[in-house]
């Protein structure tokens, strides 16, 4: 090994550093997860309570049920996505996202597929003004979170990963908003499921910026 | 671990049936001393990025044969590691973790420097693109950018294939398909990059 080898090993060897105990996986989505859903929640408690009756719906609604399973499944997968993402792995990228994206598609179809034949009688009750507005703003701080955290792992698809981070953090307050805001499938595609795109195409402008390029 | 023999060959020679036994022993050697360098043992680092600096320039050579881009790759692979490092988990094997980084680095590399050169597109590159651990430097960097502009399963079913010298079968059971679809897949790979050559679009 040559002397100029042996310096650049030891200025490696000198930045090291014991790894933090919670930078696992599965700690980081954790993290992410329970901080996340405490700001989601409290911000929209904080502004307005939830839809008068939507305990009692969803209990008695298994279609409304399925809807919110799939949409909460979708926040899981979507992270749990992410993390692998940014371990490296000769795991293809497409293969990656098999379960989120099947969710989603589940997710929308319901919602489509409700648009003809709704799960709940489409109603303005609850209704809350600049919904959308909400959806879109509660979803910035989970995608601000999951980019700090993920810089501290080694995404090699920077941008994909960003994206899939911004859906995922736009599904939080999107499937929230299905329990907080009025009941209407195509009030729901447009107005707390349409903002995470540009959460998503913000994730994939942020994701190379922000994420560590290893 | 049949995917990484070919690598193990190159690293510590031998016939077959010593190459695997000694790529188990490299593996548990370099699993177990980055599980130590991550707890904060120097010692451990130092000795393990020794090791990898060899390794992964002896990967590259076999591979790229240009001296300067093996060089460069491999000081920016060990750099990668060295960022990544804390996300190696040891309960799982380190070669597909180490040689991600590296494959990924490559390519990156190759990149970066097909930008910098001009290549004339030659249509005997055909073959070099297929398999470009026999063809001379500059017709691989032009290889490489026609690897770069395939489709991903197209671009991996070649890269597994010709690059890393897996079998139709192990390229099928790494990328998560039947052989045959792998056959195919490499097939059509070869045939988008004769036509990528020819200044036709891709299929």
């Amino acid at each position: 090994m040559s002397a100029p080898h042996d310096d650049f090993i030891d200025g490696l060897v000198g930045e090291l550093k014991p790894k933090p105990k919670w930078l696992r996986p599965i700690s980081v989505g954790l993290i992410w997860w329970l901080a996340s859903w405490a700001f989601v929640f409290g911000a929209i408690l904080t502004r307005a309570p939830l839809r008068p009756g939507f305990d009692g719906q969803l209990v008695e609604n298994l279609r409304l049920a399925l809807e919110v399973g799939i949409g909460l499944g979708l926040g899981a997968a979507g992270i749990s996505a992410a993390l692998r993402l940014s371990v490296p792995d000769p795991t293809p990228l497409g293969q990656r996202l098999v379960i989120p994206v099947v969710l989603l598609a589940g997710w929308l179809g319901l919602l489509a597929y409700g648009l003809s034949d709704p799960a709940l009688a489409p109603s303005m009750l609850g209704k809350r003004e600049g919904c959308w507005v909400e959806a879109l703003l509660y979803g910035l701080p989970p995608l601000a979170l999951g980019l700090a955290l993920l810089r501290r792992l080694a995404p090699l698809s920077r941008a994909p990963v960003g994206a899939l981070l911004g859906l995922t953090a736009g599904s939080l307050p999107g499937i929230l908003m299905q329990l907080a805001c009025m009941y209407d499938p195509w009030h729901a595609l447009t107005h707390h499921v349409g903002p995470m795109i540009p959460l998503a195409l913000l994730g994939a402008v942020l994701g190379p910026r922000i994420l560590r390029r290893i | 671990m049949a995917a990484y023999v070919g690598d193990a060959g190159s690293l510590v020679g031998g016939t077959p049936d010593r190459v695997d036994s000694q790529a188990d022993l490299l593996e548990a050697r370099w699993a177990d001393w980055m599980a130590r360098a991550q707890g904060g043992d120097a010692d451990a680092y130092r000795t393990l990025l020794g090791e990898l600096q060899g390794a992964i320039e002896r990967y590259l050579r076999s591979r790229f044969g240009d001296a300067d881009l093996v060089e460069e790759c491999t000081q920016e692979s060990l750099l990668a590691v060295h960022r990544a490092r804390d996300t190696y988990d040891p309960k799982r094997r380190f070669r597909p973790w180490l040689f991600t980084i590296v494959r990924h680095k490559a390519i990156d590399l190759l990149r970066r420097r097909v930008v910098r050169e001009v290549v004339r597109p030659d249509p005997d590159v055909v073959e070099a693109a297929a398999d470009p651990t026999h063809a001379p430097p500059t017709e691989r960097l032009e290889a490489a950018r026609l690897l770069e502009a395939l489709e991903p399963k197209y671009r991996d079913a070649l890269w597994l294939t010709k690059i890393e010298g897996l079998s139709i079968g192990e390229a099928a059971d790494q990328a998560g398909v039947t052989p045959s679809a792998m056959k195919t897949r490499v097939h059509r790979a070869i045939r988008a990059v004769r036509k990528n050559l020819a200044g036709e679009p891709e299929p």
